[in-house]
């Protein structure tokens, strides 16, 4: 059961907020915790290429949409 | 919960302290009984879920709408509506999840697992096209008020200051709340849709038959159908909702009312886009050009059906969908780049303790917002376009979503199922396949 906070919304930064704040939360919650990295994962070939096949649609959609913004404006 | 490792007690913020407070207050409602504690413990849950899906029903989304409104009537575009928020709902619900089971940002996340070379491509899609759509919300703020003959420069200026106003309480609870407030200006909608004696047979059989269909799919049905698909399923939507959870602090015992919070967002926000067709479908009979797509435009082309209020609250309503989503599209950008820079990234924390974060989200808010002020600027063709943009940037963001949503080091138990990876599978489909018709349908010219 988690320590009880002191009765005010925003509680004080000090040393005897840690009990009740690390009950309350999970510990990969804290600010600490989150700036470990979590680590680059192995991209499949096919991945890579998927990846990169997405990026050139994206390219070529934008191209398209150059060609309807000249069009709608000339 | 994870119970806390042995050791040295590790350093708590600011925004830890500020953050177990809100999570202190809802153990306390899971561990109580009966029905009140139960809607106490979804009053405290809800909100990334409601802000997101009403937050795209954005300025340019809600001028999509009416735009199919106007140029289809009551039809096809009523059921497509809904099945889009379907579609929406199957994607953000799996932000929910990686939020709440890995506390990290949907930036950070991409960043970590793929590497920053496919990090930037993602962040560089995504601040694109916030500000692109940063700019369409002001555009729907100063259009929305100069229906009631308030000048660009006091619209636009205004609500700048309201969104800083907001952002800047240093407190996600009270952001989201506040936040709240504006997005339930969105359900406006749906009272003006009513007063306004549609046709509910008409109504009812579109829903049932998807008939009327449009009598030509040329290049201006395309461009409707992906502006309407853009009005619901955007990158930008993926980073706020995931940084939205891991604020407010959710955990995997919360993905359920999670869930439950965005899918009452997207059936509110569906009840809303459909009525805002229903509004305008009287002017299928009436048809207005391309170049009069604004809101004081369609506010005063509707006033013979609306009459002077429900004209005024149509405006009204389009001021406060640009609101609400201007603040939630820079909350966004500001929560990707406070990630992937490492700077701290939380409403939680007091301006001078995040002033990366705050500085990004005002700055992009403000030159979003002077670039409104520059006449002879395109602005209602920018308006569909960016919705247009936000679609074709969809796949690549929907294929990082599926790696890590089936990431086990990433997601743990929260992974996705099989149904759920076949939905995404068609959603991506849907999207590109949507995609290239559009393409088609320009070059075609």
């Amino acid at each position: 059961m988690p320590h009880k906070p002191p009765s005010h919304a925003r509680p004080a930064a000090t040393a005897a907020d840690a009990g009740w704040v690390l009950g309350a939360l999970e510990a990969d919650q804290l600010v600490e915790a989150r700036q470990v990295p979590l680590g680059r994962r192995k991209l499949s070939a096919g991945t890579v290429m998927l990846l990169w096949l997405l990026r050139a649609y994206v390219v070529f959609m934008l191209v398209v949409i150059g060609v309807q913004l000249h069009r709608a404006l000339g | 919960m994870q119970p806390t490792p042995p050791g040295p007690v590790p350093a708590i913020t600011h925004e830890d302290r500020d953050r177990a407070f809100d999570r202190l207050r809802v153990l306390r409602a899971r561990g109580g009984r009966g029905g009140w504690n139960r809607l106490w413990l979804l009053w405290l849950l809800i909100g990334p879920g409601i802000l997101v899906m009403l937050g795209e029903n954005d300025a340019p989304s809600m001028l999509a709408y009416s735009a199919t409104g106007a140029q289809f009537g009551i039809g096809f575009f009523l059921p497509f509506i809904v099945l889009t928020f379907v579609m929406a709902f199957v994607v953000q619900e799996m932000t929910v999840r990686l939020g709440a089971a890995c506390h990290r940002g949907h930036a950070e996340l991409i960043f970590d697992r793929f590497g920053s070379f496919w990090g930037w491509f993602a962040l560089g899609d995504l601040l694109l096209g916030n500000f692109l759509t940063l700019i369409a919300e002001f555009i729907g703020v100063r259009a929305g008020l100069g229906y009631f003959g308030i000048s660009p420069i006091i619209a636009v200026g205004g609500a700048f200051l309201v969104l800083a106003g907001v952002v800047m309480t240093g407190r996600y609870w009270t952001w989201e709340r506040l936040t709240l407030m504006l997005a339930a200006g969105n359900l406006l909608f749906i009272p003006i849709a009513i007063f306004s004696h549609p046709s509910w047979g008409a109504a009812g059989h579109a829903f049932l038959t998807w008939q009327p269909m449009p009598s030509r799919w040329n290049n201006q049905t395309w461009l409707i159908l992906v502006a309407d698909i853009g009005a619901t399923v955007t990158p930008w939507m993926l980073f706020f909702q995931q940084g939205a959870v891991v604020d407010k602090g959710l955990t995997p015992q919360d993905i359920g009312l999670g869930r439950f919070d965005t899918l009452l967002g997207a059936t509110l926000a569906a009840l809303a886009a459909c009525a805002t067709i229903i509004i305008t479908a009287p002017l299928h009979a009436h048809p207005m050009p391309w170049a009069h797509y604004q809101a004081a435009q369609f506010a005063q082309a509707l006033r013979p059906w609306l009459g002077g209020w429900g004209a005024g609250l149509f405006a009204f309503a389009i001021f406060d969908a640009g609101l609400l989503a201007a603040i939630a599209i820079a909350t966004s950008s500001a929560y990707a780049l406070g990630e992937v820079l490492h700077r701290p990234h939380s409403l939680n924390q007091p301006f001078r303790e995040g002033g990366t974060f705050y500085g990004v989200l005002l700055a992009g808010a403000a030159v979003a917002a002077a670039i409104v002020l520059i006449p002879g600027m395109p602005l209602e063709t920018m308006v569909l376009i960016v919705n247009v943009i936000a679609v074709l940037a969809m796949p690549p963001a929907l294929l990082f979503l599926y790696l890590l949503v089936n990431d086990r080091q990433v997601i743990g138990e929260a992974r996705a199922s099989r149904g759920l990876n076949l939905a995404t599978l068609l959603v991506v489909l849907a999207l590109l396949g949507a995609g290239l018709f559009y393409a088609v349908s320009v070059l075609r010219g």
